[in-house]
Formats: structure tokens, sequence, C-alpha cells
């Protein structure tokens, strides 16, 4: 072969040049963004470099200060600076000196009198050093003095001296001193001082000692708290708290004075608050772990108590939990159902227009959405026990149960009832969350949860089970709460306000009876299109959040129609024109002919509408048409996975 | 084993040089490299000795390998000879009217009447091919609907209205809808500026050069002089409302000349973007590129090309469209066995709405790709897109150029064979060397924002 690798390490170099080179190959090392002058513009806070601590030993013999707000100091003076030569002492920097003006190139192409002259009278610290960051290296000269920069006059003579300075070849220094001997200002001249060793590139490790880099960075991950001035980590720190009673907001979770009541406000500047917050001393001693409370959701509680282990009197078997979960399925379909016809007995519009809503439409609007969404919820509730049954190697269940609950006090069949007052208090207690078994809802998934959580040898998918059922689970707690503001809007309204009446269709109304079939055929799809996705499994990618939509939206597009009307929607159960099949016997032709079949219902049903119905129905049928074409498409997509 | 496709490297590396040295193209995911002279000097031979028992396509390894850099690498090709199923739809042009006021010599579209009669699209199947496109593309994705014709604005009322439902359907979708028209502006009128302005438009407006050039190939139906009434157009747009971009398209033939001055004429005149096209097509022959005329075709665009590079290293704004676009592409590295979305993701409908591969392809039975009111023809598109794979096609199967080029306009090919390629293969080779010049001397050009990103990232904005 002609083509040995080569010995000669400057040889065959290659380098990516556009995109797809460079993300092609994946270069061992540091990469480009972790040089400094890539990072996040690191010097305030300095998330992970402080550049001004870089930047500190830039003229020779001198360490500067630039972390203060009135300018920057020399801080120390190296006994081998040339200064010293030329007789400035230690004694010198007391009180400090400070960097008032600097002479010195920061591009190539500045010459004669476009070489920038720096003044630094009334700038931060911060801002000096970004003067000195850009500064070339070469030959720079500076002028310091006693006074600080936010209040000092430059005396002129100075700054001529800066500049003969700056282009001498021979002097570099001088310095002016009062009759008493005292320091007035002084100029020296010098190379900046190189920090990247020039072999290597990397920080010369005999310019900083350990720590000197890394000194002003924020420290996140100890006791930076309320300091943090960019409010970077307060996202997972608390700075600003809720008092444990949550009578006062706004409060200092590092306040000093935990006893006053009220407590202390939170004081806006650092030097006002910094002396009435614990000390870092104190938090590093300690203090965090004792004296400082928890904080849940904003708010300090002085102890938390996990709530008691649920008591199961005994752990179901896994063919139990199969069954129990088969049955929750059937559950979580009635109430979907439930919830939907009553969020249609809701005088309120499928939309709140933008104006002319009076408070009660308003607040009636805001309780049929609120019904609406847990609906929704509890659509997603059947995907995830449908997930958890596919996990345990089962089928998956969409029927609908007859019976929900298990305890006398909120077991009864399944219903089609009004948002009443009662309805909607059997809603709450059905969702009340609950510790004790079998009550409610919640109560059959707690069970669940226990025993597969407590039989890990049993249940070896326990995993991804217990996150499924503790999904529903919390998310029962949430529709619990969500019930009980729904009383809340509608409390002082009396129901025959809210509610409209929903009743049959008249035996001759052509119309509302296609409209009924319609109905039934809306609700269908939804049923093949969840029944399909869930045959995949894990090969359908999740419940396709925008197909389910569209499956949605046309039973809610239909069933509004029909409610305004005065007639309740009937959610007839399908009559399958072929037994279902089972998961492990389909084939993308069964999957294919469900679809056709789904299709060829719902569209006589749509032209059964439009032949009989007005300009509305004509509109209300292109809606859905166009909705279920996508729909189908996709199902069909789908269907060819089931290989 | 996979069948021999390409025996040798010249079909997957080509090397070439700019100031900083030289380079190396790498074709399968359009790779560009510095390399040294080293590297050069093996690749070089590598590309004239190829190894004889290598018969597959070379995975990036074996390149590696052979000219002795250590690589792990054994990724997979970024193209391989699986062609593409076809996509959800992402635009769709409406040849709103199969007619012109004008009489171009050189038009491919027979003044938009495609060899048929003149007619025109009614209200009712543009707005059915709009909610045909909603149905046919991804829910997540942006579309774009198309004016074309002949000349579009022949048929003002369907545009405008067809604009606004698309709008609206659009927006109740929760789609975002682009929209774009070729048109040559000489009946444009305020309400259309205004509704390029209100909606977001490309506008494309074919310009040939200064008057007279300009006037001779491009004569109104009545022999009238159409810059005339091109230039009163460009004036409402400025008076009434500017889209959010206006280019201009220049038509090349072999009587066109030096086209740096047009070029220059027609940014002059206000344009976004200008890009010139030879015609291939045409209904006068004497008007049609030649193989011949295509390396005279070449010198003139690196004439422009060079100018453009100047301008942009100097940090100054020169929208030559061809260029800008070649460069950003480069840039991204863009790699795809096909010249265009058409059939994919992109079909053009006939005033009856009837669905064609592309807007060049109106009326031809050959890509006729389904209806607007039946749907594409999924097996159809699918079909034209397996037999269109670069990878298939002799001679683009052994050239490095053929993932930028993608194989050719489906259009020309089908009607004149591939006349251009050394063409082709020389502006790339022009546009390499640019990019590497720009990215060397003003790297922070491939920062900047611009419509170009736009026009590259989405294949299916439709152009000419």
């Amino acid at each position: 072969m002609p083509n040995q690798p080569s010995t000669d390490p400057t040889e065959l170099k290659i380098f990516p040049r556009n995109l797809t080179a460079r993300a092609d190959y994946i270069v061992r090392g540091n990469p480009t963004n972790t040089r400094p002058e890539s990072g996040v513009d690191n010097c305030f806070p300095g998330l992970e470099f402080d550049q001004r601590n870089l930047d500190k030993a830039f003229f020779p013999g001198f360490i500067f200060e630039f972390h203060r707000d009135d300018g920057a100091i020399i801080h120390r003076l190296a006994p081998s600076a040339p200064a010293v030569d030329s007789g400035l002492t230690e004694g010198d920097l007391n009180p400090p000196l400070y960097l008032w003006a600097l002479n010195g190139r920061t591009m190539k192409d500045q010459t004669g009198g476009n070489i920038p002259i720096f003044f630094f009278d009334r700038l931060e610290g911060l801002e000096v050093w970004r003067r000195v960051h850009d500064l070339r290296h070469e030959r720079v000269a500076i002028l310091i003095g006693p006074t600080s920069g936010l209040f000092v006059q430059i005396p002129s003579d100075s700054i001529k001296k800066l500049n003969d300075l700056y282009k001498s070849t021979n002097v570099n220094s001088y310095v002016e001193r009062d009759s008493q001997g005292k320091l007035q200002w002084a100029v020296f001249a010098g190379e900046r001082a190189p920090y990247l060793d020039p072999e290597t590139g990397v920080i010369d490790p005999s310019v900083y000692g350990p720590g000197e880099l890394t000194r002003s960075l924020c420290v996140p991950w100890q006791y930076d708290f309320r300091d943090c001035g960019c409010f970077y980590w307060a996202s997972n720190k608390p700075d600003i708290v809720i008092s444990g009673d949550g009578l006062h907001e706004q409060l200092n979770f590092q306040r000093l004075d935990r006893t006053s009541d009220p407590p202390p406000s939170d004081l806006p500047t650092y030097l006002e608050r910094r002396p009435l917050e614990i000390s870092y001393t104190a938090l590093l001693s300690g203090a965090w772990n004792t004296t400082l409370p928890s904080v849940l959701n904003d708010r300090e509680s002085e102890c938390f108590v996990p709530p008691p282990a649920p008591d199961v009197p005994r752990l179901m078997t896994r063919g139990e939990v199969i069954e129990e979960l088969k049955y929750l399925s059937t559950v979580e379909h009635a109430l979907l159902v439930e919830y939907l016809y009553a969020h249609y007995s809701l005088n309120a519009p499928p939309a709140l227009p933008a104006i002319g809503v009076s408070d009660q439409t308003r607040r009636i609007f805001a309780a049929a959405d609120e019904v609406f969404r847990i609906a929704v919820d509890e659509m997603r509730h059947l995907r995830w026990v449908n997930e958890a049954l596919n996990l345990l190697g089962e089928g998956p269940v969409t029927d609908r149960a007859e019976i929900i609950g298990r305890v006398p006090e909120v077991r009864r069949p399944f219903q089609l009832n009004p948002l009443t007052p009662e309805q909607l208090q059997w809603f709450v207690d059905i969702e009340r969350p609950s510790q004790a078994i079998n009550e409610g809802i919640d109560g059959m998934y707690v069970r669940l949860h226990v025993s597969i959580d407590r039989q890990p040898a049993l249940f070896p998918e326990r995993k991804r089970l217990i996150h499924l059922i503790k999904l529903i689970i919390d998310e029962g707690g949430d529709h619990f709460r969500r019930f009980q503001t729904i009383q809340k809007h509608l409390s002082d309204l009396p129901p025959e306000q809210y509610l409209r009446p929903l009743g049959e269709a008249p035996a001759d109304s052509l119309l509302l009876k296609s409209l009924l079939s319609l109905s039934d055929q809306n609700y269908a799809v939804v049923l093949g299109y969840l029944l399909t996705s869930f045959l995949l499994g894990d090969r359908a990618g999740g419940i396709n959040i925008e197909d389910s939509r569209r499956a949605m939206f046309n039973v809610h597009d239909t069933n509004h129609h029909l409610a305004s009307r005065g007639v309740g929607a009937k959610f007839n159960l399908p009559t399958p024109r072929a037994p279902l099949p089972r998961a492990a016997a389909i084939t993308p032709e069964i999957a294919g002919s469900l679809v056709d079949n789904l299709q060829s219902s719902v569209e006589e049903a749509l032209a059964s509408v439009e032949d009989v119905g007005g300009e509305d129905e004509r509109q209300l049928v292109t809606r859905q048409r166009r909705n279920y074409e996508g729909l189908f498409r996709q199902m069909r997509r789908r269907a060819l996975k089931y290989k | 084993m996979c069948a021999q496709l390409h025996p040798t490297y010249m079909a997957e590396l080509r090397l070439f040089r700019s100031s900083k040295g030289p380079h190396l193209f790498v074709t399968d995911g359009s790779r560009i490299y510095d390399i040294d002279d080293c590297a050069e000097r093996r690749i070089a031979e590598l590309i004239n000795n190829p190894p004889q028992d290598s018969g597959d396509i070379p995975k990036d390894r074996d390149l590696w390998d052979a000219i002795g850099v250590f690589c792990d690498s054994a990724m997979p090709r970024y193209i391989d000879k699986e062609s593409l199923s076809p996509p959800p739809l992402r635009s769709i042009s409406l040849n709103v009217a199969q007619a012109c006021n004008m009489g171009c010599g050189y038009c491919y579209a027979d003044t938009g009447k495609f060899g048929g009669s003149a007619r025109i699209m009614n209200e009712e199947t543009a707005r059915i091919a709009v909610d045909r496109l909603i149905a046919e593309s991804s829910p997540k994705s942006d579309i774009v609907v198309g004016f074309m014709g002949g000349e579009p604005l022949l048929n003002r009322r369907v545009v405008h209205q067809t604009t606004r439902y698309a709008a609206r359907v659009g927006r109740e979708a929760g789609r975002r809808v682009r929209f774009s028209i070729t048109t040559n502006a000489t009946t444009l009128q305020p309400e259309d500026a205004e509704l390029f302005a209100q909606f977001p438009y490309t506008v494309t407006i074919s310009i040939d050069g200064k008057r007279e050039q300009h006037d001779e190939v491009r004569r109104m139906n009545d022999g009238s002089s159409s810059y005339s009434r091109l230039l009163q157009g460009l004036d409402i747009i400025a008076r009434h409302g500017r889209p959010r971009h206006l280019s201009a398209r220049v038509t090349v033939t072999p009587r066109t000349g030096d086209l740096l001055p047009i070029l220059d004429h027609a940014l002059s005149l206000g344009f976004d973007e200008v890009g010139f096209a030879a015609a291939l097509v045409s209904a006068d022959p004497s008007l049609a590129f030649s193989a011949d005329d295509f390396q005279v075709f070449l010198e003139r665009m690196v004439v422009c090309g060079r100018k453009a590079l100047q301008e942009l290293s100097a940090g100054r704004k020169y929208p030559f469209g061809n260029f800008e676009t070649a460069l950003e592409q480069i840039h991204r590295g863009s790699h795809r066995p096909y010249p265009c979305g058409a059939g994919a993701a992109y079909l053009s409908a006939n005033a009856e709405g009837k669905l064609y591969a592309c807007h060049r392809l109106i009326d031809d039975p050959k890509f006729e790709m389904g209806s607007v009111r039946l749907g594409s023809n999924f097996e159809k598109r699918a079909e034209h897109l397996s037999r269109s794979h670069v990878d298939l096609i002799e001679p683009c199967r052994s050239c490095w150029a053929r993932y930028l080029c993608g194989g050719g306009c489906y259009h020309e090919v089908s009607r004149r064979g591939r006349l251009g390629c050394d063409y082709i293969r020389g502006w790339l080779e022009f546009c390499l060397y640019a990019y590497a010049e720009l990215s060397s001397f003003r790297p922070n050009y491939f920062n900047e924002p611009r419509y170009v990103w736009e026009k590259v990232s989405n294949p299916t904005t439709i152009s000419n």
C-alpha cells in the first residue's frame, strides 16, 4: 500500500470546514466552546470562568483587582516588578493606587494619532477590565494615582507623560511625589504580560496560583441563595420564599431574624440586605441545615411529614393486577363519557367570543371548559392504563364499564347526567384522593401501586408500570381539586341558569336524527383510533396528539351542535361490523380494513347530515371531512406498521 | 452484497484549491475539509489508482484509512440507495391562469397553455387545492401556496380570494401559510401590492435586462414594450406595499450576452435577489441553449460570481441569488438524491385541479400525480421518486456533484436530456472555491440571518 500512516506529526492534517463536515466527526478533547473567549460572557457573575481574574496580571509586576465598584486598584506588587526600581513601594499601595488611564493598541491597524488612550474616571472595575482585556500583546503605558476613579480629576501633565512614555523606546517609568514624598501619580510602560504558555496555549501555571482564577465564581451548589444577582440559580434554590403560615410573601430565605411577627421584609440592595442575613460563615458551619427550613412550593415548612403508607390488607397477584387494570380501563372510558356529557349540559358556547360576554356566561364557560379538560385527561388515563396492560403482555381494552366504583358510597351504574349539583358532588367523590383502599378511583390505583411496588419479583416491568400508575394517581388528585373549583364557579347560580335541557330528538326531525347518528360515528372513530394505537403498543410512538385532537374535535363539534338544539348526545357504543382483532393477530390488512370501515360509516353519516342540513350543517360537514381525511391517512400509515 | 455502484473514488471525492490551500469535497454528505499538501497528494493518488478490491461505495473509514489517517468512525452513508417514500406535502402551486398577456419567444409553458387551450382555474378548484394541501401535509409543518401560470394575475380574483381563504383555514388548522407568485408584473394593481404585503409573500418578477434587451424577447401580445409596464409594476409595489421578499428572475438565452450588466441593472431596481436561469426548453428553438452555449454561460456566470465574492468579502450586500443559494447549500452541506421537491413534498395543479409533479410539467401525462379532489396519487409519487434517485441514473451516479445537483430539472431532462452537466460541475467548482474563500475571510457571513436561509432550508419553496 502506498498510503501508510504518516510518521511525521505535521503531516496529514484534516480540518472540517462546512457544517456537515464539522458535525460528522467527533473530535477528542475539549470542544472549542470551552475556550475562554467563548464562555457565557464570563465576568458577571462568572458562571464558568471569570475573565477579570485572567487579566489581573496584565502589566508586568502588578496584580490588579477589578472586582470593585470604584475602579481598578493595584492589589499587589511583585518584588521583581520593574516599578520597584523606580522607587514604588508596598507603602504606596495603602491607601490603594487606582488605574486612571492607559495607552495601548487594541487593533493592529491603529497607528500614530489613532492609538487610543483610555480614561477610567467614573468607571467601575468591570468597565476598566473590559478595556484592559482588549489590549494587544505589545507595549502599553499605564497611569496610576491615589484617588478613586469615581472622583479623580486626572492632571493634564500626567496624560502628557503617559503619552511620552508610551512612545519612548528606553524610558519605562515616571513617579511624581509631593514634598512629603506622597505619591501623586505615576506612569509605567512595558509589554503587556502574557498569561498563556506560548508552547501549549494553556493558562500559564506560573502566573496564577491555585484558586486565583476561580475565586470569584458563583458557588450555587453551596450557599448562594439570595445573593445570586442574576437569578440564574433561583429556579432550583430557594431565595425569595413564602412564610410557613402562608401569610407573608416575598421573604428573604436567608434572613437572620426568624422569630419576629411579621417577619422582616426583603431589601433590594446587597449592602442593605447583607447585615440582616445569616453570615456565610454561619451558613458554612451548618446553619443551612439547622436553621433554614425546607421549602416546598416556595413555602417554608418547619417539618415535612410524609403521608403514612397506605394500609393494604393483602397484596394483589399478577393476575389480579391485570384484571383490575382491565376493569379500570373500562372505568376511565366510562368517566370520560360521563364528563363529556356533563360538559355539553352546561349552557356555554364551545368557544368564548372576544366581546359582549356577560360575567355569568364567562363563569359557566370556565366551568364547562374545566370539565372538558378533565375529560381529555381521562382519555390520557385510558391510554396509560392500556400502556400498562401492554407492558404486562395484555391486549388493549376499550370497553366501557357498566358499574363504576367499588364501595357503596360511590358505586353506581354508568349513566349520562347533566352537571347538576348532585352529579358534580359525585364527580368530586369519585376523584377524591384516598389513602384507603378501594374507595373512589384513586383508591383502586393506590392498591395497584402498592401491590406492584412491593413485589418486584412478580413484576419485572415494575419500573415503568409504577411510573404510569403514579401519573394517574397524581392527576386524579388534581381532578378532585378542579371539580371543587367548578363547584365554586357555579355555587351561587341556580342550576336552571347554567344547565341547558338536553332531551330526545323529535321523531320527525330528520336533521337531528342524522346528527345523532353522526355523533355516534364520531364516537366510534375515537374508539377505533384509540384501539388501533393501543394495538401498536410501543410501535405507535405514543398517541399522536394532533390525531387524537382531530378525532375529539369532531365528537365535540357534533355534540355541541346537538346540545345547542336541546338534544343530548347518546354515546351509543359501536356495534362492530367484524369482531375486534386481538393484538397478536393484527395485520396491516386487518388494521387497514378497520380504518376503511370507520371511514365509510362516518362518511355515510356525514353525507346524510349534508343531505338534510342547512348552511351551518354543511360547514360542519366540510370541517369534519377535512379533519377526518388527515386522521384516516395517518391511521392508514400506522396500519402499515402492524408487521 | 450490494450491487457495484461506484467502482472508483472519482465519484466520491473532489479536490479543489483556494487561497487557503488544498481542500477536499466528499460527495456523501457534501462535506468539505481543509487538507494539507501531503493529504492532497495521497488523495490524488487514491483517485487515480483506486484499490481494486473495493467494489461498493467506499465508506468513510476506507477513505481515511486509505490516506493513512486514523479514524474509528464507521458511520453509515448519508445517502443510501433507498428511494424517498413520498413525504407529506408542503407546497402546491396553482396554475390559476393557463394564459398570458405576453408572448415571450422562449416560454417553456407555451404562454401557459402547455400545448392545450387557454383557460383559468375557478375559485372552487383553488379552494379545494388549499384544503388538499392542508389535509395532505404534516400538521406540524408550514405550508406554501404558489400561484403560477401563464400570468397568474390574469386571474386576479382567484389569487386574492384563495390567499385569504388559505390564510383563514390555515389559521384554523394551526398552520403557518406562506405564499409565492411568479408574475410579469405588467398588470400589477395597487390591491395586488397590498395583498402581497399583507400576507407572507415571495414575489418573483421576470426581467431580462435593460429596456431594449428585455423588450426584444419579452413582448406584450400587442407588440408594445413590457419593460415600461414592468417599471410601473415596480413603482406600484414601492408605493402600495412591498412583499416580504421580492426577487427577479432573468431568463438567459444564447443571445443574451454579458450577464454582469444585467445583474447590476436588476439589483439597481431594488430587488432583494436576482437569479439567472438558462432557457433549455423554448418555444422558439433558436432561443434554447445548446450544449456549446453552456461554456460561454459558465464564463459569464463566474464573472458575476467573482463580483459577488468580492462584494460579500468586503462586507457589502450583493444578492446574486444563484451564488448565495449555492454558497448556503455548500455551507450547510446540503445533500439530496433529487434535484428538487417536485413529486415529493411539492405538486402543481392545473386549471382543472389535476396534479402534476411541478409547474413546468403541467398537462404532461407522464408526470400526472392525482388531483386536488381525489388526492395526490401516492403510488405515482413513489414510483417517480424511486425512478429518479440520482444513484440509479446514468451518467449521474458516477458524478461527484450528484448530491448537490440531484440529477437535473425533471422538465429539462425529459425534453432535452442532460446538456448542462459540465456547466453545473464548473459552476459548483467555482462556488466551492468561493465558499472556501468567503468562509475564511468573512466567516460571519454564514451566521447572518438572510432570506436565502429560509429558501435553502425549505426545498419546496417554489422558484422559477
